[in-house]
């Protein structure tokens, strides 16, 4: 259980989260939606022990995420970035590897290695193993990124685990797109928790379990109940007007402009 | 890309030496295999050298190429440690402001030295410049360092901006005192800024070596750690990377290591650029191939430097970073060249 009281997070006098207090259950896919600088990215990072919030605590199982030390937080949640920035020539199956780095002293196992295989595969990237990583695409990056951050978590199934992906299908067609998705809900079979920050609202729609708003740093509407989002809801936090039609085969929603 | 050759590592340190075999046989006095080979038996012997073939081998040349060596491979894994911390590739060793504190503190000594107490210079004996350039290279890194940690966290840019600002004070200083210095002095102080091996000794390659083989140690168990700061700071906080630890822990090994290497020979530059970058071209970024690597070939490289500054205006001798800058820039530039040409190929 990840649980938060209070979150308050400013920069220079700028809030940008402004008292969240939530908890996600285990093994859910939650989905965060919200206008631009809505502080989605912040949540993400305050809550994966990035930063150090000014007020509230974020908890891991009753821990407090800043109390762990850092290579055992890394062994129970992964954190997929935007944008990781990386200049330097390496092969794609190193990138992956990092993943495994928490896990391991110098030499990968052939657990982290037979790990890794499973996740490129997962990813559709197993045919770039031997790639370097600056000749990819962005779509292609971001499903290396993505085996990496799956690699990180893969196994030890009796803890709770973390997984943060922040716009993680920002660059993937639209068959990447579901592929990653769909990996990332079907692992509450190994006992991670899925919290995604995603802007494609009808993916929130198809994918999410939970769906929770937000606006200026606070949490304006928080559901489980897709029926209930409805065109006002929309209205309120993106300001643009849609219709909502409400699909009966699979009782979840789909808006269209 | 980088298909992993097993060739690789045997075939640079055969290549290794190769260097130091070639370049313990060539200089002003040439020196035969069978003459290392009974130069050695007798001084493991307990005799003396036999002839001044022999001597010079053992008290001249085996220490200068031992030096030459060991320093090449302490700038070169300099120069994979600080691109891998400032995720730069055109990042080298000086840049934290370690050689120009060195220079700065090489040129007291040289400009000021008369005027240092009588009991100090006794104690230090030779060791005189190299303290001072240690000191001066240790002092500058630190003040870098401090002006560059805000509140708790040093960032990386502000590292660099401030490293070249103390760079920049490091030099003027050196410029200061080869302006009020005498002829020879100011010789002393260009020589120096341009490093040289011509006064290698067995302490200078006991000290050097010792600091090497500790840093190596030290440094190449980071590898897997820098790996992961090369996907960015946060990203590395997320794989469980103590980036602030590892900054800081990367910084001292790499003060060490310059502030020595250069205490005794004078600033190299170029070397620290090149090999990683050049290595990089055949081997990727992986730091775990590339610390080992650059080790082995700043070796080589500095070797076959000192091989020139030696022989190519023999009797006289050219200070190595001529040769290092004016050799290795122009290589440096075609292997660039070619690089990208392969890469627009590839895209």
């Amino acid at each position: 259980m990840l649980k938060t009281e209070n979150i308050q997070y400013a920069v220079d006098n700028k809030k940008i989260l402004q008292g969240i207090s939530t908890s996600f259950k285990e093994g859910l896919f939650h989905v965060i939606v919200g206008p631009n600088g809505c502080g989605k990215s912040t949540f993400l990072k305050v809550f994966s022990g990035e930063l150090k919030p000014q007020e509230g605590t974020v908890k891991y199982d009753e821990e407090n995420v800043l109390a762990i030390p850092k290579n055992n937080l890394a062994k129970k949640r992964a954190v997929m970035s935007q944008q990781p920035e990386l200049q330097f020539p390496l092969i794609v199956s190193e990138v992956v590897m990092m993943g495994r780095y928490p896990h391991f002293d110098f030499r990968p196992d052939k657990i982290d290695e037979d790990i890794c295989a499973e996740t490129m595969k997962i990813a559709d990237v197993n045919h770039l193993a031997d790639r370097d990583y600056l000749t990819l695409s962005g779509g292609e990056k971001q499903r290396v990124h993505f085996a990496r951050v799956l690699a990180q978590i893969w196994n030890d199934d009796s803890i709770n685990k973390f997984l943060f992906l922040d716009e993680a299908v920002s660059h993937l067609d639209l068959k990447h797109q579901h592929q990653l998705l769909q990996t990332s809900k079907s692992l509450y079979n190994k006992n991670v928790t899925v919290i995604a920050v995603l802007h494609d609202l009808n993916l929130a729609y198809a994918y999410g379990d939970r769906i929770l708003f937000m606006k200026e740093g606070r949490i304006l509407h928080d559901t489980s109940d897709m029926q209930q989002i409805d065109t006002n809801i929309i209205k309120e936090v993106f300001e643009v007007n849609v219709t909502v039609f409400n699909l009966t085969d699979t009782k979840r929603p789909v808006i269209v402009f | 890309m980088f298909r992993q050759n097993k060739y690789f590592f045997p075939a640079l340190i055969v290549l290794l030496i190769a260097v130091l075999l070639c370049a313990i046989a060539f200089g002003a006095v040439r020196i035969l295999p069978a003459e290392m080979f009974s130069s050695m038996q007798h001084f493991f012997s307990g005799q003396g050298p036999a002839d001044i073939h022999e001597g010079v081998f053992l008290q001249l040349r085996l220490p200068r190429v031992l030096l030459c060596a060991i320093t090449g491979a302490i700038l070169a894994v300099s120069g994979v440690l600080m691109q891998g911390l400032f995720r730069n590739p055109i990042v080298e060793p000086g840049l934290v402001g370690t050689s120009a504190g060195a220079a700065f503190g090489a040129s007291v000594v040289f400009v000021l030295g008369a005027n240092l107490s009588p009991e100090l210079k006794s104690y230090t004996g030779p060791l005189l410049v190299p303290i001072f350039a240690f000191g001066g290279g240790l002092l500058a890194t630190y003040v870098v360092y401090s002006l560059a940690k805000n509140l708790s966290r040093v960032s990386i840019i502000t590292l660099l901006l401030i490293g070249i600002a103390i760079n920049a004070v490091g030099l003027s200083g050196t410029g200061f005192m080869s302006y009020i210095a005498r002829d020879p002095q100011a010789r002393s102080i260009t020589f120096w800024n341009l490093g040289t091996f011509s006064g290698a000794s067995w302490l200078q390659v006991l000290i050097v070596g010792t600091t090497a083989v500790i840093v190596f140690i030290l440094s190449f168990r980071y590898a897997k750690q820098l790996n992961a700061l090369l996907l960015g700071e946060e990203e590395a906080n997320y794989i469980g990377v103590d980036t602030p630890k590892l900054k800081k822990r990367i910084m001292i090994l790499n003060t060490v290591m310059v502030s020595v290497a250069t205490a005794f020979v004078g600033v190299i530059t170029f070397v620290g650029l090149i090999v990683p970058h050049v290595l990089r071209l055949f081997i990727g970024s992986d730091n775990k191939k590339l610390l080992p690597a650059s080790m082995i070939a700043g070796a080589i490289l500095l070797t076959l430097a000192d091989m020139g500054a030696r022989l190519l205006l023999a009797p006289a001798e050219i200070p190595i970073g001529i040769i290092t800058s004016l050799v290795g820039a122009p290589i440096f530039i075609v292997l660039l060249k070619r690089a990208n040409i392969l890469q627009h190929k590839e895209g």
